[in-house]
């Protein structure tokens, strides 16, 4: 009995060059796309690449020439593939010059990106809601009344 | 009563690309926080300090802060 080939969902992060010209930024991506399609990827999901500056220097040979980069494309995709075709497309993705670093990690297919918030420490939190409590209970007429009147009698 | 920040907002994988999560986690020089400080449990301590690494070598966040 043949057995079928384990899917499994991969997510591929990786950093374009920033030598690329934003308008060829959409050839290099179908590239990586379409050799992760020859290697039997499914897609679900992707983001395309963003300009943004790294944390720190990176340093990737290129033509045999060792580069520095301080800024590249961040970009990220999600697919289903099985295990050999994965083993294949890091061999390619290796060799493939306009990318500086990239990342294979295996994840699920839902999104795991957090819903955007704003990320307040609790003490925060805390101070904003005593600010909003305060003016609800100014206004409150009878007890501005009752406080003029005290004035006044004294 | 000290709480999990992944358990009480049904966060259940840790996404290394999601850095204003992850910089919660991280002290001013960069450093991983504790367990004692983070007050995570021991199981997403563990999924958190991998999606930090997988963000420092993507350059994410830094490995020092300057």
């Amino acid at each position: 009995m043949e057995k079928e080939p384990k899917m499994q969902v991969y997510e591929v992060g990786y950093i374009v060059v920033p030598t690329v010209a934003e308008e060829l930024l959409g050839g290099e991506v179908t590239a990586l796309k379409d050799m992760l399609t020859s290697n039997g990827a499914s897609f679900i999901a992707d983001e395309y690449p963003k300009m943004m500056e790294l944390a720190y220097e990176m340093s990737r040979a290129i033509a045999n020439k060792k580069q520095k980069f301080t800024n590249g494309y961040f970009g990220w995709v999600k697919f289903e593939m099985s295990r050999e075709g994965i083993v294949a497309a890091k061999a390619e993705l290796d060799k493939n010059e306009s990318v500086i670093r990239f990342l294979i990690t295996k994840t699920v297919r839902e999104s795991t990106l957090t819903p955007k918030r704003t990320y307040t420490k609790e003490g925060a939190k805390r101070k904003v809601a005593t600010k909003s409590d305060e003016p609800a209970e100014a206004i409150n007429e009878e007890t501005i009344d009752k406080d003029i009147d005290a004035l006044v009698l004294e | 009563m000290k709480q999990d920040y992944f358990s009480s907002n049904n966060i259940k994988h840790i996404d290394y690309k999601d850095t204003e999560l992850l910089k919660r986690f991280i002290a001013p020089n960069a450093r991983m926080m504790s367990r004692r400080r983070t007050n995570v449990t021991a199981k997403n301590q563990r999924k958190l300090s991998l999606a930090i690494k997988h963000a420092r070598f993507m350059g994410l966040l830094p490995f020092i802060a300057k």
